[in-house]
């Protein structure tokens, strides 16, 4: 092989490097993930979206949200997405692994969507800033939506129609007239209140709760918060080596995960401790929330 | 006359590649020379229209960030179509085509090799086009799939690739009869331009056809984003700008090993490079530490690329060159260099966490693409188009386009990267309410925007000479010559039948 083709076996070799390590390896470590069950709230996270929120995100999807909103809530350490309240935690790959594309969008001229089901809970809110976002925000950059919805004249009789959600928001709208959101717009306000990313699991810690072991023994003159911790104790030792695991590692809540999968083969008793990480996060979340309270 | 090459060799053909005539071969004699040509002019012409179309989308978008209802709520007309529209019709409309037409111009005609079938090749590129245009009225219908950069909805990217595989092939099959043992440089360059559909069909069928589960179809696109812009857009941005030096000394660039270490340590790190991308993301912190690492080793490429301009700069000196020209050359490697250095800058963990999800990322997309990239393939187009027709630019015209581009894409980074950085300072302090920080970023915005529109009034400027060029030159030598191109490949197929 002569001239200009003996390159070619070298940029094929580079490619196909860059290929392997970008995206196949990330895919064998992160393309088996399944949904998890919470046992404390008796939930599979992440939950199935209803078809109305389906359609709500095609909406999402062929409107070009995610061109000025994020949906991924970085740690504590990297930003201070925790501290606006966009989120308790971090965002993980399992939070999206329902999601088909996934949109975690890459410039925020707005705010992270990720847990916006969870900050808003009101329909008739979001369908006023779909409307008219400078009604709420008046520097606002967002586009109006006033395609997804219907201005029509107020049906004979001057009673409202039933389906009436925003009423006269606009200031140039006649008094004749109302706006009813389409199935469209109701349809991603529906998709935008179940944007949810807040469940917390073992692959999740709040990091500040594994800094140090201190914390539980702070926690444990609450004896009514303890109650259940005490059932753990015959795996207090598991419980210690997941958790100096996951600080010493620069990807703790994987390597958390990973303690706990090691005891696959053990004996029944230590089957039945398989849980206990995560089990272990729900409850030290509580305590120290009460503690908190407390102090 | 032969010239001596570093190799102490002497090339009688790398004399007439810098002088970018056909040295051998039927292409010397006749029609064959100009028909040729025509295959690339052809190209380039369509992908000029597609070069404005698409910068005015572009402009369009950036200014409804600052004026959002100012065409009214038309959902065609909203950021989140226009945007992907305008940036999939500038990479697919005008870069990919005129960055194959480059590759078809030195591989075929530099080097004297004949093209066969061309028509093969004008249709698959007339699919191409034809796809683009119903994928680009699909994105503003809204059918955009939702994965930056790979927008174009599916019933067009099928047509797209299919175009782009018979196109690649030919041209493969073609090359590997010449077996010209050279080693210039631009000819790696090319070579790795022919890897595009290899890229372009693996990120598709991971991310568009076969979607794979979760966030890594994000890093799937990624990877695109990364190897089209840094490696694929580096490859052949480079390999023109190096080939401009060469044919302005009217020198052979021969290889050297900075230059080979130049080449392959940018596909290698610039492919990996990928990862930093999803600093922030909900991704294993091994992604990103690999990402940051490749983010800082693609400066060595650069650094290897500087060197190898250097010399060439050195021995042109004493040689009459176009200084408007050259000065475009020397911003265009500067902003490559700039993209790269905000890249690796933004790998620090301080920094990071002021520029992660801000305009400080399209900065150095834009610094690559409208900085690099298009300044780059606009001095090819300045090389392919004039000779089929037989015509000069228009030379000032043509100066003052450029000009207006070059100002306009440093707005455009200029406003992105430092109102990036105002935007992730605001961000990042939780007492700046939502509306304070939408207020800080709003000048860098419009400087965004003027940035657009001025690199929209280049881009047309630059389109009305492309159209003197091919009225003053159509009636003269075109037309004569695409008839007698198409009346012989009749008479081949009479013959052979």
């Amino acid at each position: 092989m002569t001239g200009r083709f003996q390159f070619l076996p070298c940029f094929a070799l580079a490619i196909a490097v860059s290929w392997l390590v970008v995206v196949v390896w990330p895919h064998l470590q992160l393309g088996g993930l399944e949904p998890v069950a919470i046992e404390e709230t008796g939930v599979t996270y992440p939950p199935i979206r209803s078809g109305e929120a389906l359609v709500g995100a095609e909406m999402y999807r062929s409107l070009g949200c995610q061109y000025c909103h994020t949906r991924q809530v970085r740690s504590g350490t990297m930003g201070a997405d925790i501290a606006r309240g966009w989120g308790k935690r971090r965002t993980v790959a399992r939070d999206y692994i329902r999601d088909r594309p996934v949109m975690l969008g890459s410039i925020r001229f707005g705010p992270d969507l990720a847990n916006l089901g969870c900050r808003e809970t009101n329909a008739t809110v979001l369908l006023l800033r779909l409307y008219k976002p400078s009604a709420m925000a008046p520097l606002s950059p967002m586009p109006s939506y006033r395609h997804l919805f219907d201005v029509r004249p107020v049906p004979a009789g001057g009673s409202e129609s039933r389906n009436l959600v925003v009423l006269r928001t606009d200031s140039s709208l006649d008094p004749g007239f109302e706006v009813i959101p389409s199935a469209e717009a109701r349809a991603l306000v529906a998709y935008l209140l179940s944007l949810k990313a807040d469940e917390l699991f073992f692959e999740v810690y709040p990091r500040e709760n594994l800094q140090t072991t201190n914390f539980l023994r702070a926690a444990q003159p609450q004896p009514n918060d303890l109650g259940e911790v005490k059932a753990f104790v015959p795996s207090w030792a598991l419980c210690r080596a997941a958790l100096k695991g996951a600080i010493s590692s620069p990807n703790g809540e994987m390597r958390a995960g990973s303690v706990a999968e090691k005891f696959e083969g053990k004996s029944l008793e230590a089957r039945a401790d398989l849980q206990f990480p995560r089990r272990l996060s729900n409850i030290l979340l509580e305590c120290k929330s009460r503690t908190l309270v407390t102090n | 006359m032969s010239m001596e090459t570093n190799n102490g060799k002497h090339d009688k053909g790398h004399e007439a590649r810098n002088h970018e005539v056909p040295c051998k071969g039927s292409a010397c004699v006749g029609f064959g020379y100009v028909s040729q040509f025509a295959v690339a002019f052809l190209m380039v012409a369509v992908a000029t229209c597609w070069l404005v179309v698409s910068v005015f989308m572009l402009a369009l978008a950036s200014i409804k960030l600052v004026a959002p209802d100012l065409f009214g709520a038309s959902c065609f007309l909203s950021y989140g179509r226009l945007q992907p529209a305008g940036l999939n019709a500038l990479v697919f409309g005008f870069c990919v085509p005129v960055g194959h037409a480059v590759v078809v111009r030195r591989l075929f005609v530099c080097a004297g090799v004949h093209l066969p079938r061309k028509d093969v090749m004008l249709a698959a590129w007339a699919v191409w086009n034809v796809g683009l245009l119903i994928g680009t009225i699909g994105i503003l219908r809204g059918d955009g799939t939702g994965i930056e950069w790979l927008e174009l909805p599916w019933y067009a990217c099928r047509m797209l690739i299919v175009s782009v595989i018979i196109f690649t092939v030919w041209v493969l099959r073609t090359v590997w009869r010449d077996r010209d043992d050279q080693k210039d440089i631009r000819d790696w360059c090319y070579v790795g331009v022919l890897m595009f559909p290899w890229i372009y069909g693996l990120a598709l069928f991971g991310s568009v056809y076969a979607p794979v589960r979760g966030v890594l179809a994000e890093i799937t696109q990624a990877w695109f984003v990364q190897m089209l812009l840094v490696v694929w857009g580096g490859l052949l941005g480079l390999g023109v700008l190096h080939g401009y030096s060469a044919s302005a000394r009217a020198q052979t660039v021969v290889s050297d090993p900075v230059a080979r270490f130049a080449v392959f340590t940018l596909v290698l790190f610039g492919g990996v490079g990928a990862l930093q991308r999803l600093q922030g993301g909900p991704f294993p912190a091994w992604m990103i530490a690999v990402g940051n690492a490749s983010a800082v080793l693609c400066l060595l490429p650069f650094f290897g690329v500087l060197a190898c301009f250097r010399s060439a700069f050195e021995k042109q000196r004493g040689h009459e060159k176009p200084v408007g020209l050259r000065s475009l050359l020397v911003g265009a490697l500067l902003f490559y260099g700039l993209a790269l250095v905000l890249a690796a800058v933004s790998c620090f963990p301080s920094v990071a966490r002021v520029v992660q999800f801000t305009m400080y990322r399209q900065a150095t997309d834009m610094s690559l693409l409208v900085g690099f990239l298009v300044p780059s393939l606009i001095f090819a187009i300045q090389a392919i188009m004039p000779l089929p027709v037989g015509q000069g630019w228009p030379e000032h015209g043509l100066q003052r386009a450029l000009f207006l581009m070059v100002v306009g894409g440093a707005l455009i980074v200029a406003g992105l990267a430092i109102g990036g950085v105002v935007q992730g300072v605001a961000w990042n302090d939780p007492a700046v309410p939502v509306a304070d920080v939408v207020r800080r970023t709003w000048k860098w915005l419009g400087i965004t925007a003027a940035g657009w529109v001025l690199f929209f009034c280049g881009a047309v400027w630059f389109e009305i000479n492309v159209c003197i060029l091919i009225a003053r030159g159509f009636r003269l030598v075109l037309w004569p010559e695409v008839r007698a191109w198409f009346e012989t490949d009749v008479a081949e197929k009479e013959a052979g039948a």
